[in-house]
């Protein structure tokens, strides 16, 4: 095994996610090469320090505070509506709905006129022949 | 040092959530109570700073709150809420580097420890703290993949939930991020006699 692919191989050593061939390989490359070693050293050192907790605790209030927030927020909006609108959405799309069927409704009115002229039109243009 | 996969994920009660958006307090709290200490280490991992973490956690509830509705239990509930808090998280610490901007991409200065104390507990203590502020100054694609999986030990698999990224992704972004730490730290490591 080359240092390349050994060290290509720390993460799935620390993650313990070698093959037993792989494991086999990668542990006979470590104890010949000692540059892989002490890099894998420094590599697991920083895994293992990563993982201790880091210090810090909650506070005592967390969930009183918390449930405190959470009151506040139930007297803007319901649970689980992100939104006023989203809480008023099915208002807010009917009344959407009778604005364009107003709309709608306004240009239904002018149709039969606007028919009317065209047609006048379309006749004044295309006379019949008549000899 | 393998962990286990799925041990955070247990499903919830699907009748909590329903309780929950009928707004019972007594659901809520459970919730909180549930999820709180992880949600406040995850915050913890990201911003360092216990007031800050504790604001964001609090946060998340108030999020999680507000798009219940929308949680369709595709994803476990905790990689839900987790995602919420890592995306607050991100928001904060760019607001946070807004202001000390020259933080985020400098090298850190790392200087070696006085190396006579013969306490190894306080040797690593300080070796904690040099590695979480090369941590907070990496890439955030590195620090989020790292904060989740070495310090809140999630699987490889709830990371890649968490985060919406393939888990090729995941494992190789792990794997730059622990080698760019090493790097970063080997001076200060080397010079550090007494460690553990």
């Amino acid at each position: 095994m080359r240092h390349k692919r050994a060290q290509e191989l720390f993460s799935a050593a620390v993650d313990g996610e070698l093959s037993a061939r792989q494991q086999r390989q990668w542990a006979q490359h470590l104890q010949e090469c000692t540059e892989c070693r002490q890099e894998f050293a420094l590599f697991e050192r920083v895994h293992r320090l990563l993982g201790i907790p880091e210090e810090g605790a909650l506070s005592a209030e967390f969930t009183e505070q918390t449930i405190q927030r959470l009151r506040s927020a139930a007297m803007e909006t319901p649970a689980g509506v992100p939104s006023i609108w989203a809480r008023n959405a099915r208002l807010i799309m009917s009344a959407v709905a009778l604005l364009l069927l107003f709309l709608w409704g306004d240009t239904l009115h002018v149709l039969p006129e606007l028919a009317h002229q065209v047609g006048a039109d379309y006749r004044q243009q295309v006379q019949p022949w008549t000899p | 040092m393998t962990r286990s996969t799925g041990e955070r994920s247990s499903p919830i009660d699907p009748t909590l959530i329903q309780r929950c958006l009928h707004g019972d307090e007594t659901a809520w709290r459970w919730l909180v109570e549930e999820y709180r200490e992880r949600l406040f280490r995850v915050a913890l991992g990201f911003l360092g700073n216990g007031v800050e973490a504790e604001e964001v956690a609090q946060e998340t509830f108030v999020q999680v709150f507000r798009h219940l509705g929308q949680f369709r239990g595709e994803s476990s509930f905790y990689t839900w809420i987790c995602r919420i808090c890592v995306n607050l998280c991100l928001r904060r610490r760019e607001q946070l580097s807004q202001v000390q901007e020259h933080e985020s991409n400098s090298e850190v200065a790392v200087e070696p420890v006085d190396t006579r104390t013969p306490e190894d507990e306080l040797v690593q203590r300080e070796q904690v703290t040099q590695l979480r502020t090369a941590l907070r100054a990496l890439p955030k694609e590195y620090r989020a993949v790292l904060v989740l999986r070495e310090m809140n030990r999630l699987s490889y698999e709830e990371v890649a939930e968490v985060l919406g990224l393939p888990m090729g992704t995941v494992k190789s972004r792990v794997h730059r991020g622990r080698l760019l730490l090493k790097d970063r730290l080997k001076g200060y490591f080397q010079g550090v006699r007494n460690a553990p």
